[in-house]
């Protein structure tokens, strides 16, 4: 791919460490091109000399054409792509004078960015019922042609990325570290599936940038400003999660938090959110989707069996039985009084026409 | 002087003939015994001694060799006591050659004479019989487990005097009388499906799996009664035929665990090893060629409480003899085979702390935790296990329940039906459950309808099932429709049948 030499400007700058903010900003405003650089750098000529500082005789053996070309081939080998700030298909949102990206890389298709996104965010140590719950409001998102962001970590988000893929939709997981390396490293397959169904996966750190533990509260920044709304599933006291709610609450994006046990350590953070913003309590994700102008998909997929819609005598019962909570198998067996095979028979059936879902616990749910 | 005496040892369950010679000449006296014999048969000559001399012999004041022929195989275990004893009796001029000639012999000495059990004697008759021997002397505490061998005649003896009088023509034995087999039915269990509260899910699996002889995994927090559960399968286990006792019983001799009051295994055996337990104590082998847990659970149950506790190496040494139903181990000069065609039974929690999935308790594991939990059980070992069903956490409430359970008997009879059902339309194929149905058999008896068919495809479709679970849903349908009643497989079965493979669904990934 042929990149306009304006966006090699900001791979070159971005192939060296430690340029701080100013000196960042002094050369992006007084270089057009990669090659003025180059050029600049190795004549050591007064501009170069006055954005590069202290720092002058490190960076002219660094901005050389031979860096360039090397940081274009390592891209090109491991099938990563970046886009700068300066061109077209950067997400706009992202363009602000404070903390706008360099950079960033990404595998996948970029399009996915252009779709409707809503964060779904969580804690690591998430509860079960967390994990159920994200899962809940991705699959509904994607079934609704909502893109599902999140940060591709362990617990809520990895959930909300599968449920996502699991439900047919897109993905998009901003990463906190660089494109050569899977972290959590049991993610490894989620990586591939995400790229695979059409989504996306985007940071703003080199490739070659190992996960350090102050990188991910900055990706959380780039999450708050590609999506259209913030759902935090769960977040304990201290949580990323809940760095990007205020994130986005300051770009003005609606943030909706879930409401958790009071008793659960892992809802500590998201209720005391909850506690001093009231208003964001998000109560199901057709409220979200409202909230934000996307109608809702008409009918979900999964219940569109004429079975499913109008359910008749045991099956019926069945289903009102879980509506009132009698979820176990013990617990539908004692309120249908029925015996466990035919019982077992009718879920199965229900089961697998995709009205209803068998969870964790030997528990089934709508 | 020179004399012979015909024995028989064992390799694996299946044994080879042994003739022990004795050779008494002038020289400086002592006994010597040839013949690669372990400790037990060097010893021998310590226990023939005294044994003689009680017996009012009198021991040959010369130099005795004693060669156990084929002299390049390893002889182990105490049943050439006997042959020894009545090869020097012999070569001594009490006994007579020729009628000695007739039998073959086993049997242990005591220091007073007396004749001890040995181990194995039932699958070593049987292979005396089919290489040719049909007249045997015994001690006559295996006399029962040696009266379930077809075309013999054996004579039991209690004392060596006995043994010689017996030979020499002085005194008259009966042979053994034929024993008679009757099933015990279920085996000796302390406890019944009756005191079981709820667990309608589990419990209705459980009957599945031993209707069809399928393998099962029990998963659920800790006391949900996953123990208790499994430990009520003795209760309905099917009663066991003749044909398979005698399977058990060669092995259960082998290894010294026949009761010889009864002579034969009456039910069908549940054995449950510790989670500490060695792959060779699984799987068998070791120095003395011993069954391991998995070839005396043969015909029965091999219950495996906390699955991922094990060493991951002792499980997948499980892998070939749930597929083929024996178990080759190959020891450093020879390679015995053991029968190993059991119903696995395992149980396990959910996650490390058991709280995964509960209403009541929070789950704190990690991911990564979870992970490396569930990373001790390979996909392939648990493609093998058919079922798989989750014990609810018990409520108090239901502890206090009024009502009592269905108690195991009348369970136990249903399994019995279904099992009669199997057999007779396996008469053909030499299989007895579902749970054995393979390649071609499986076309010709688990073939659906057009309806069973669409429901099954659209299962795969819904629940993102793994293909290798198809002939597990297959065969568990089969064993639905057994337990129905029903000549064909039908939707409702199949559906009941896709219940239990929560595995396969990425359970443990989004709820």
């Amino acid at each position: 791919m042929e990149k306009k030499d304006n966006a090699l400007l900001a791979l070159l700058l971005d192939s060296v460490d430690g340029l701080s903010e100013k000196s960042y900003q002094s050369f992006i405003t007084s270089y057009r091109t990669a090659e003025e650089l180059i050029a600049s750098a190795g004549e050591c000529d007064k501009i170069f000399l006055q954005a590069a500082g202290k720092m002058a005789a490190y960076l002219k053996l660094r901005f050389t054409r031979e860096r360039l070309n090397e940081a274009i081939a390592a891209l090109s080998d491991k099938a990563i792509k970046f886009v700068a700030p300066c061109e077209e298909e950067f997400p706009k949102s992202l363009v602000n004078p404070n903390g706008c990206p360099r950079i960033l890389y990404y595998k996948g298709d970029l399009a996915a960015l252009s779709t409707p996104m809503i964060g779904v965010v969580g804690t690591r140590q998430c509860s079960s019922a967390g994990v159920a719950a994200a899962a809940a409001f991705a699959r509904r998102f994607a079934e609704s042609g909502v893109t599902v962001i999140s940060g591709m970590a362990d617990g809520i988000d990895s959930a909300a990325h599968r449920a996502a893929i699991d439900a047919g939709g897109r993905t998009v997981g901003v990463l906190g570290h660089g494109l050569e390396h899977v972290y959590p490293p049991g993610n490894f397959s989620l990586y591939r599936e995400t790229t695979a169904t059409g989504g996306l996966l985007l940071t703003e750190k080199r490739p070659d940038l190992a996960p350090k533990p102050w990188f991910f509260p900055e990706r959380n920044r780039i999450i708050a400003g590609l999506c259209r709304a913030v759902v935090v599933i769960e977040a304990k006291a201290k949580s990323g999660a809940i760095i990007t709610a205020e994130r986005a609450r300051d770009c003005g994006v609606p943030v909706f938090v879930l409401p958790g046990s009071v008793l659960s350590q892992a809802a500590e953070g998201s209720n005391r959110y909850l506690a001093e913003n009231p208003g964001s309590i998000a109560l199901s994700p057709e409220n979200v989707l409202q909230a934000v102008g996307i109608s809702a998909a008409a009918s979900c997929s999964r219940v569109n069996e004429a079975a499913a819609d109008h359910p008749e005598g045991e099956d019926a019962a069945i289903i009102a039985a879980i509506r009132q909570g009698f979820v176990t198998f013990d617990e539908l067996l004692a309120a249908l009084k029925t015996d466990a095979a035919r019982l077992n028979e009718k879920l199965g059936m229900l089961v697998i026409l995709g009205v209803i879902r068998k969870t964790a616990g030997n528990e089934y749910h709508i | 002087m020179l004399a012979r005496v015909k024995s028989y040892g064992l390799t694996g369950i299946a044994g080879y003939p042994v003739t022990a010679e004795v050779d008494i000449s002038h020289g400086m006296s002592g006994v010597s015994v040839v013949g690669l014999g372990d400790a037990a048969v060097r010893e021998a000559k310590s226990r023939i001694h005294p044994a003689i001399e009680n017996s009012g012999y009198k021991f040959p004041f010369a130099k005795i060799v004693v060669s156990l022929a084929p002299a390049d195989v390893k002889k182990e275990g105490s049943q050439y006591d006997l042959p020894m004893a009545l090869g020097i009796l012999s070569a001594s001029g009490y006994i007579e050659d020729g009628r000695l000639q007739e039998f073959a012999v086993l049997g242990e000495l005591g220091l007073n004479g007396e004749v001890r059990p040995v181990q194995g004697v039932l699958p070593l008759i049987i292979s005396a019989e089919q290489a040719g021997f049909k007249r045997f002397l015994l001690p006559a505490q295996n006399a029962r487990e040696a009266g379930f061998a077809e075309g013999i005649e054996a004579y039991a003896v209690a004392t060596l005097r006995e043994a010689a009088e017996f030979l020499q023509g002085s005194r008259t034995l009966t042979p053994v009388a034929k024993s008679t087999f009757s099933s015990r039915g279920h085996a000796p269990c302390d406890t019944d499906f009756k005191y079981v509260r709820g667990q309608a899910a589990a419990k209705r699996a459980i009957e599945i799996a031993v209707s069809g002889g399928h393998n099962l995994l029990l998963i659920g927090p800790p006391g949900a009664g996953k123990t208790m559960l499994a430990k009520c399968i003795p209760g309905i286990m099917p009663d066991l035929s003749y044909r398979e006792a005698l399977e058990v019983t060669k092995i259960h001799s082998v290894a010294g665990i026949l009761d010889g009051s009864e002579g034969i295994v009456l039910s069908r055996p549940f054995r449950t090893p510790h989670h500490s337990a060695s792959a060779p104590a699984l799987t068998g082998g070791g120095k003395n060629s011993r069954p391991g847990e998995i070839s005396l659970a043969h015909n029965g149950v091999l219950f495996l409480d906390e699955l991922p506790e094990y060493s991951r190496h002792a499980l997948e040494t499980l892998r070939q003899p749930l597929e083929d139903g024996v178990i080759t181990v190959a020891r450093a000069n020879q390679t015995v085979e053991y029968p190993a065609r059991f119903m696995l039974v395992a149980s396990m929690n959910p996650c490390p702390c058991g709280n995964f999935g509960s209403k009541t308790h929070a789950c704190k594991c990690t991911q990564n935790e979870m992970r490396k939990y569930l990373g001790k059980l390979s996909a392939p070992l648990l493609d093998r296990i058919d079922l798989h069903v989750e014990a609810d956490s018990v409520e108090y409430a239901d502890l206090h329940a009024e009502s009592e359970a269905e108690c195991s008997l009348r369970i136990r009879e249903r399994v019995n039906r279904a099992r009669e059902r199997q057999r007779q339309r396996y008469a053909s194929c030499g299989i007895l459950c579902n749970d054995e149905i393979h390649g071609s058999l499986l076309k010709k008896y688990c073939s659906l309808g057009a309806d069973a068919e669409r429901l099954l495809s659209r299962a795969f479709d819904t629940l993102k099932l793994s293909a290798r679970a198809y002939t597990r849903i297959l065969k568990v349908a089969r064993t639905i429709a057994d337990m129905a009643e029903e000549e064909h497989i039908l939707p409702s079965h199949i559906a009941e049948a896709v219940q239990y493979r929560t595995l396969d669904r990425k359970y443990w990934e989004a709820g």
